[in-house]
């Protein structure tokens, strides 16, 4: 095997072609992270959660019921402290000085953690939609639009929550 | 700005010399052409941020292995749309040896069956590094360095005899 490897060194030498236009594109500063794109993933979802739970409390007094802008509330906030949750603890992952097992750790950590939050949300959606019918269920037109919402919505949702599952499973098995 | 150029050009050098070794960690991580080019990308990247504030505080090549390995170990697959692309597929895997080329392939798909922690132990240990400095590279007691490699060692030998 050390064989093949010192094989596999002398390939990569003829790479160089490759690394040149991926160093300019570096130091021309275009290009960020994985690391550094979902931390700023996060944060933006974050603060669209506090800002919505706000909105939803003030500027809905007309339309919603206030048990229902609550409950709506709640589930924005969740989302939002969830997503400020994994934005800091992706952004402590250090690169340069962490041990490889460590980071290994924590980015399954983190990874297993956005998909049960993900699940946790998406079971929270159900009573929040429920709720949501209930209140504005009199207006014909609201009622349709609804049900035709709700129709896409089960359809995506049940998919990604299958995705969200497999994806924890072949953490589970592979990395432990 | 003359910061700037100085470690724009200590960058350079330092993709220059290590490269290759970057390159060959990726390759060992990536199941096709696109992710050895994300895992390049992750890494480059990440060498980049660092090298401001990398003060010597080990050997560079110790501190390029480990920002190498740490932005594979953390790297999730993409769910591409698309079909990907072999690694056969790169340019220089297609001109070489075939025998060559189809021993890289039976070492890569062995490797490949280890989780990502084993993966970085045993290409440190291929590497011929020291047991003390692969320990410092995976955070891990020397000790536990020596138990995992005999672990991995046997499940490899299990795994080409199957």
């Amino acid at each position: 095997m050390k064989q093949q490897l010192n094989n596999l060194n002398r390939r990569m030498d003829s790479l160089e072609e490759r690394n040149s236009s991926l160093i300019k594109r570096i130091e021309s500063g275009r290009i960020n992270s994985a690391q550094q794109r979902l931390v700023k993933q996060y944060r933006i979802f974050s603060c669209i959660g506090m800002s919505m739970s706000f909105v939803i409390i003030i500027l809905y007094k007309e339309l919603l019921p206030f048990p229902t802008r609550v409950c709506a509330a709640i589930y924005f906030l969740t989302a939002a402290i969830m997503d400020s949750y994994l934005a800091n603890g992706i952004k402590s992952i250090d690169y340069n000085t962490m041990g490889v097992a460590t980071v290994a750790k924590k980015a399954i950590y983190y990874r297993k953690r956005h998909h049960i939050f993900m699940g946790i949300l998406i079971a929270m959606c159900i009573p929040l939609i429920t709720s949501f019918f209930f209140a504005m269920g009199t207006d014909e037109y609201m009622v349709y639009s609804m049900i035709a919402g709700v129709v896409i919505g089960l359809a995506i949702g049940i998919k990604l929550y299958l995705d969200i599952m497999k994806n924890y499973r072949d953490l589970t098995l592979n990395d432990n | 700005m003359t910061e700037e150029n100085d470690i724009n050009l200590r960058y350079k050098l330092l993709i220059d010399r290590y490269g290759s070794l970057i390159n060959k960690v990726c390759y060992m991580y990536a199941d096709s052409v696109e992710d050895f080019d994300d895992l390049r990308q992750e890494a480059f990247i990440n060498l980049w941020r660092g090298i401001g504030s990398f003060r010597g505080e080990s050997e560079v090549t110790t501190w390029v292995y480990r920002v190498t390995l740490n932005s594979c170990v953390s790297y999730f697959r993409k769910n591409r749309k698309y079909k990907s692309t072999p690694l056969d597929a790169l340019p220089e895997q297609a001109s070489d040896d075939m025998d060559r080329g189809n021993q890289i392939k039976e070492m890569h798909a062995l490797i490949n069956r280890l989780d990502r922690v084993e993966k970085a132990l045993i290409l440190l240990w291929l590497d011929e590094y020291p047991y003390d400095t692969i320990a410092e590279i995976l955070g891990m007691p020397r000790n536990t360095v020596a138990s995992r490699l005999h672990r991995i060692k046997e499940k490899l030998i299990r795994y080409s005899n199957q």
